[in-house]
């Protein structure tokens, strides 16, 4: 599953430790969540895509490989 | 840094501090057993089944104090990463049980009865072990 998460935050100037602080998570799950090692919760997108004022499915984008 | 409601109430692990105690243990289950045996082995002299018996048990609840307290954050991806690791020393464990009595015998070993303090380390030891290696790996 891609994200946009990095790009999201490059546009509001935001490090990983600010979106981690905002949304009660490590620095080191962002980290994951933006090198797709690891997949978000529903809830954890949705503060995600709360924090950038956007859709989940503007941040989060499946690929073809999530359908196998 | 404010941590998930969720988290925040698994109540099944202890506090952060426990890790201090079970490091602190499992020092005292090694060091003292070490010692007495160099310095005054008159001491447990004729009761060396007991004190190891002890030993054991303290140095199984240093790892499960070490193994079952809270990381310093505590959020959904360490939660996920502490379920894969159970499955994975689950695993492990079954194997070591079925093939350490072959691996014995190919040693030419005599087969010894596994004890339960053994396998609990075992069990233990491999979770810490599996858990530390994917949270950096993460």
């Amino acid at each position: 599953m891609k994200n946009t998460i990095k790009v999201e935050r490059a546009k509001q100037n935001m490090t990983q430790q600010d979106l981690a602080d905002r949304i009660g998570v490590s620095r080191q799950t962002i980290n994951s969540i933006e090198s797709q090692k690891y997949i978000p919760s529903t809830v954890l997108a949705l503060k995600i895509a709360k924090i950038f004022d956007s859709r989940v499915e503007e941040i989060f984008e499946l690929e073809e490989d999530d359908f196998l | 840094m404010k941590q998930s409601q969720a988290i925040n109430n698994t109540a099944a692990f202890f506090p952060n501090y426990f890790k201090k105690i079970g490091l602190g243990l499992i020092l005292v289950a090694v060091a003292l057993p070490l010692s007495v045996k160099f310095i005054a082995p008159e001491v447990i002299e004729g009761q060396q089944e007991f004190y190891k018996i002890l030993f054991f048990n303290i140095l199984v609840l240093g790892l499960f104090f070490v193994a079952w307290s809270k990381d310093k954050f505590e959020d959904e991806m360490t939660m996920q990463i502490r379920m894969k690791s159970i499955g994975f020393t689950l695993m492990t464990s079954v194997f070591y049980i079925i093939f350490r009595p072959v691996v014995d015998l190919i040693l030419q070993d005599p087969v010894t009865a596994m004890t339960a303090q053994e396998l609990m380390m075992f069990i233990l030891f491999m979770y810490i072990l599996f858990y530390k290696l994917q949270k950096r790996q993460a």
